[in-house]
This record gives structure tokens, C-alpha cells and sequence, in this order.
């Protein structure tokens, strides 16, 4: 079938189509209750991870301040001491303060890129600024999940090996008899358990900005790579 | 200046719903897609002073915008549910085999990229090359070439279906 058939059939598609038509009012409406876009949905984004942000601290320090003090009564865990959970409490404060930069960072690049007076018209324009944004975005989205990793890591490590060292002298073990075996098997513990709470916070994270803009930034690279391949 | 808008858009929303018929698949993604070039519209409004067509600038609003569309939720695609609304072709014109060739069409053009999509629109609306270059915003002989590597995917890709 040759194009300039189809280009007659094509003809003959009612652009006045009464099921579609809408009149004034109706298209009044539609602008009232207009959607977000792009950006606009990005911008939101970035309010809702700092409301996580802020739960998540409020969290924490109902867990310093409330729930630990409780558990250590009731467990007898005599390394919990008020050194420790200070120092506990710092990193908490640390990784806090390390995210909210990153986001206030990316939140002041964010407003520069929106207010630069973009020309809708110029589509060249329009998928540079959309990049822009979105790879601000990605670049944000992975200095929070190192920091959480490395977070993850330090309180788990100073976890692990604390309750390790409480076990040992209550149950009076000789570490210097301690068979390489044995050794193998708590060094196999600590990586296994990390490295599962590891893959689970990256897999989550990743399969996360993945499904939300993965696909669309690649495919937004891909046509500013068409568009640019004969009209650079 | 909203009455002025709206008075255009109206005149003119063949244009969008052509636009949204060529680059959803899902009455739900097309109503999505319409509202959001109608804002981008009324964004863009002010700063149009006449100096192009109303339907140049209408084009190159609602095509950029359906270019750079994002998709929520990726639903599989219901290819029939284009034929629901857009398909619909005048009583007076109705055609079986015209109908079957739009299908075939619109299948074929699914399989298109966002820009390659956007010229064979604009040349099934008989624009020129010169109005499809500047619509677009790239040169008219990257339309000419654009349009040779269309045709021949869209007979291979129709060949296909």
C-alpha cells in the first residue's frame, strides 16, 4: 500500500468529530483542573522526600529518646552506654544534615533551570531542560542512597560487633582458641547480613527511579540524539 | 486574554486530538495527553505574537508537548481503543477499506520514534516541507531525508502487519 493512499484515507478523518468536539466551557474546565507536569511533578516530588526526610528524623529520635532507653532496660544490654548513644545520636544528626544539603543543593538547581525562560515552541530546548532537570534529579536520588548505604553500614558494623564482643564475655569464649572456621563463620555473617541489607536498600532504590523516570529519560536522550544527529 | 484562548482552541482542537490520536494508544492516555497540551497551550499563549500561523503554533505546542509527554503508569496498550474515538470517520465518508487502512496505519506509526511520528503527521495533513521544518524546528533537508527513511519503514512495518 503506497503513502499517498493512506494519505487520502487519512483525509477522511473527521477532525470534527462530535464525540470529541468540546465546546469553550468544557475546554475552561480542562485548563482549570490541569495536570502537573514534568516538572512540576518533580518539584513535588522533592516536597514529599523532604516530608519523608522529616519523618524519618522525627522516627529516629523517637527511637533514641523513647524506645531505646525502654529496650535497654528490659534487655540488659550494658554496652548501650550514654557515650555510645551519643555518638549514636551524632551519626543520626550527620546523615540527616548530609541529606537535607543534598536536597536543598538540588532544590536551588532545580529553581535556576525553572526559571530560565524556556521557549515551549523549541523542542530542543524543551528536552535539554527536561534532562537537565531529571539527571539533577537522578544525581540527587544516588548521593541519598550512598549515604544511607554508608549509614547503614557504620550502624550496623558498630551493631554487629557490639553485641559479638557482649556475647563473647558472657559466654566466656577464648577468642585466641577460636578455630579459623569459627572465624570464618562470623566474618561470612557480618558480610552476608550487610550485604543483603545493602542489595535490598540499592535494589529498592534503583527499581524506584527506574519505574519513575528510567525509561522516560532514556527515551528523552534518545530522541534529543535524533533530533541532533543532522541539525546540531 | 483567556476568552481570546479559549475562542483558538476551540476553532482548533482538531489539531490536538490528532495529535493525541497519533501518540496514545488508550482513550485514558489520550485525555491525559489533551489536557496537557491544552496547559502548555495557555502557558505558551502570551508569548505568541502572531508572527506565525495560530496553526503552526499550535502544532509545535501540542507536538512538543506529546513528544516529550510523560506517561504515568505503562499500561499495555489496547491497540483497538485508538478505533473507539479517534478512528471515527464521517458517516458521509465511511469506508470499510478506508477504515482498515487507518488501522493498518496507525499500527504502523505506533512503531515510529516521537519525531518521526510527528513529520508523517504533519505530512498526512499535507503540510509542506518548509512548514514541517519550521514546526519542528530542524532543516528542510532533514525533512526530505526523514521522510524517505519513514516511507520506507512504514511499508515494511505495514508489510509486517
Amino acid at each position: 500500500m503506497e503513502l499517498d493512499e493512506l494519505k487520502s484515507a487519512w483525509n477522511k478523518i473527521s477532525s470534527d468529530n462530535k464525540m470529541l468536539l468540546l465546546n469553550e466551557n468544557e475546554i475552561n474546565n480542562l485548563l482549570k483542573n490541569r495536570t502537573l507536569d514534568i516538572s512540576e511533578k518533580i518539584g513535588r516530588n522533592i516536597r514529599i522526600g523532604m516530608g519523608i526526610i522529616l519523618g524519618w528524623v522525627c522516627l529516629g529520635f523517637g527511637i533514641d529518646f523513647i524506645f531505646t532507653p525502654i529496650f535497654e532496660k528490659n534487655f540488659n544490654k550494658p554496652y548501650l552506654t550514654d557515650a555510645l548513644m551519643f555518638w549514636s545520636f551524632m551519626l543520626e544528626v550527620v546523615i540527616y544534615l548530609l541529606i537535607f544539603t543534598t536536597i536543598i543543593i538540588f532544590w536551588i538547581r532545580y529553581s535556576k533551570i525553572e526559571k530560565e525562560k524556556i521557549d515551549i515552541t523549541n523542542l530542543k530546548n524543551k528536552l535539554n531542560m527536561i534532562i537537565r532537570t531529571l539527571n539533577s534529579y537522578r544525581i540527587m536520588f544516588y548521593i541519598v542512597l550512598i549515604i544511607i548505604i554508608l549509614y547503614i553500614i557504620a550502624s550496623f558494623s558498630s551493631g554487629f560487633f557490639m553485641e559479638y564482643n557482649y556475647q563473647v564475655k558472657q559466654l566466656g569464649i577464648n577468642l585466641e582458641k577460636l578455630s579459623f572456621f569459627g572465624w570464618a563463620i562470623i566474618v561470612l555473617t557480618f558480610v552476608v547480613t550487610l550485604g543483603i541489607f545493602i542489595a535490598i536498600y540499592y535494589l529498592l532504590f534503583n527499581l524506584f527511579f527506574k519505574r519513575l523516570y528510567g525509561r522516560y529519560l532514556k527515551q528523552l536522550k534518545s530522541t534529543l540524539k535524533e533530533l541532533e544527529e543532522v541539525n546540531p | 486574554m483567556k476568552e481570546a484562548f479559549l475562542n483558538i482552541v476551540t476553532n482548533n482542537q482538531g489539531i490536538i486530538h490528532k495529535v493525541c490520536g497519533v501518540y496514545c494508544d488508550t482513550i485514558e492516555d489520550r485525555e491525559d495527553l489533551f489536557q496537557e497540551i491544552l496547559s502548555q497551550l495557555w502557558r505558551s499563549f502570551p508569548s505568541f505574537r502572531n508572527e506565525s500561523k495560530i496553526s503552526t503554533w499550535m502544532y509545535q505546542v501540542s507536538l512538543n508537548t506529546a513528544i516529550t509527554h510523560f506517561k504515568k503508569n505503562k499500561r499495555r496498550p489496547d491497540r483497538n481503543d485508538f478505533s473507539k474515538n479517534f478512528l471515527q470517520i464521517a458517516d458521509e465518508h465511511y469506508d470499510e477499506t478506508v477504515e482498515d487502512q487507518l488501522k493498518l496505519l496507525h499500527k504502523a506509526i505506533a512503531k515510529l520514534t516521537g519525531i518521526e511520528k510527528s513529520i508523517i503527521l504533519l505530512y498526512l495533513e499535507d503540510k509542506k516541507y518548509e512548514e514541517i521544518a519550521d514546526i519542528i524546528g530542524i532543516t528542510q533537508n532533514y525533512v526530505r531525508v526523514k521522510m524517505n527513511r519513514i516511507k520506507g519503514k512504514l511499508k515494511k512495518l505495514m508489510g509486517e502487519v
